[in-house]
């Protein structure tokens, strides 16, 4: 399928369109884990006595954990993957698995609210966006998407903006 | 982007648990300072375990024979994992890494396992609020082998007055 006029209008079908889904309970080893995957050692991140004495319920997420986590559930059997080993579900509906690459673009990310252990959170995403765009003369589409992540009771955590880039 | 921005009007601020690096007081921070440089050297496992903790399969940064086929020197680094980079370097600056409220970064050229990236910024604006200063930051991410930018975007952080 070429990035053509009714590849623009298939995605474009879809630009609005609202899907919630909750994601899960945040836990202390995933807190954890994140910050020493990234490197980062501050107590906040691993001492809960620390967090609580801090005015937290319990240990804090980095900033950008929730948006970095590609999958929350268990994902695509293995040999579903597309060959570059991506989540085809995540594309847009009616995007060959195979035919595209897909890069990141670029995010922007508002802190809400201190993510903590405990929370059960939902994400809400909404397609804004698309633009056809061209680079070094190869055709690409640049999508953007909204994900706002709250608590299951409704309190906003953080806000998403990124850029997608289909070529 | 819709709805209310924390960056104007944060609805925490946290007391600070330590000082900024560079000891300077919540006053004394002025627009142009720079922030005390963070350099990183992401690993191949440091970014297997990224990709694990994300579940992100992605084979160009696990697999060094698919990324050389796809015509990179190595795995790549994980755009989020470049954000976490400047996220850090913020919030050690801070003291508090509650204290951020906005992080825009784009990535400008990839960067693999076994670089040396230097995370540094500066002070852009500052917005003055009664309990907290509102720091707008410049972030940039350099690998250290030959100038490349690799990362850049900014940032706002609340800055508790006590």
């Amino acid at each position: 399928m070429p990035l053509d006029a009714p590849f623009l209008d298939l995605l474009r079908a879809q630009v609005g369109v609202e899907s919630t889904r909750y994601l899960g309970e945040i836990t202390r080893q995933l807190v954890a884990r994140y910050a020493r995957a990234i490197g980062d050692d501050d107590p906040l991140f691993f001492d809960p006595e620390q967090a609580r004495a801090r005015g937290h319920h319990d240990v804090v997420a980095p900033p950008n954990l929730l948006s970095s986590v590609m999958c929350w559930d268990e994902g695509t059997p293995t040999h579903e993957l597309r060959a570059d080993g991506t989540e085809g579900r995540s594309l847009p509906a009616g995007l060959p698995a195979s035919e595209f690459r897909i890069l990141g673009g670029g995010e922007e990310i508002e802190l809400l609210a201190p993510v903590t252990a405990g929370m059960r959170v939902v994400e809400r995403v909404v397609l804004r966006s698309v633009l056809p765009a061209e680079a070094q003369g190869a055709h690409m589409v640049a999508l953007t998407y909204e994900h706002l992540y709250s608590t299951a009771d409704g309190q906003p955590l953080l806000r998403s903006t990124r850029t997608v880039i289909v070529r | 982007m819709s709805g209310e921005s924390p960056g104007s009007n944060p609805t925490w601020i946290a007391p600070r648990s330590a000082p900024l690096h560079d000891a300077k007081s919540p006053l004394e921070i002025q627009v142009g300072d720079q922030l005390p440089e963070i350099i990183r050297r992401p690993t191949s496992p440091q970014l297997f375990r990224y990709s694990a903790i994300t579940w992100n399969a992605h084979r160009i940064h696990y697999d060094e024979a698919y990324a050389r086929e796809e015509g990179y020197p190595g795995v790549l680094v994980q755009s989020h994992l470049h954000s976490a980079y400047l996220a850090t370097l913020c919030t050690q600056w801070l003291g508090d890494p509650t204290g951020l409220r906005k992080l825009a970064v784009t990535i400008r050229r990839y960067a693999v396992a076994g670089d040396s990236l230097r995370c540094r910024g500066h002070v852009l604006r500052i917005d003055e609020e009664d309990e907290y200063r509102m720091l707008h930051v410049s972030l940039q991410e350099i690998r250290l082998s030959d100038g490349v930018v690799c990362a850049s975007g900014t940032a706002s952080l609340a800055h508790a007055r006590k």
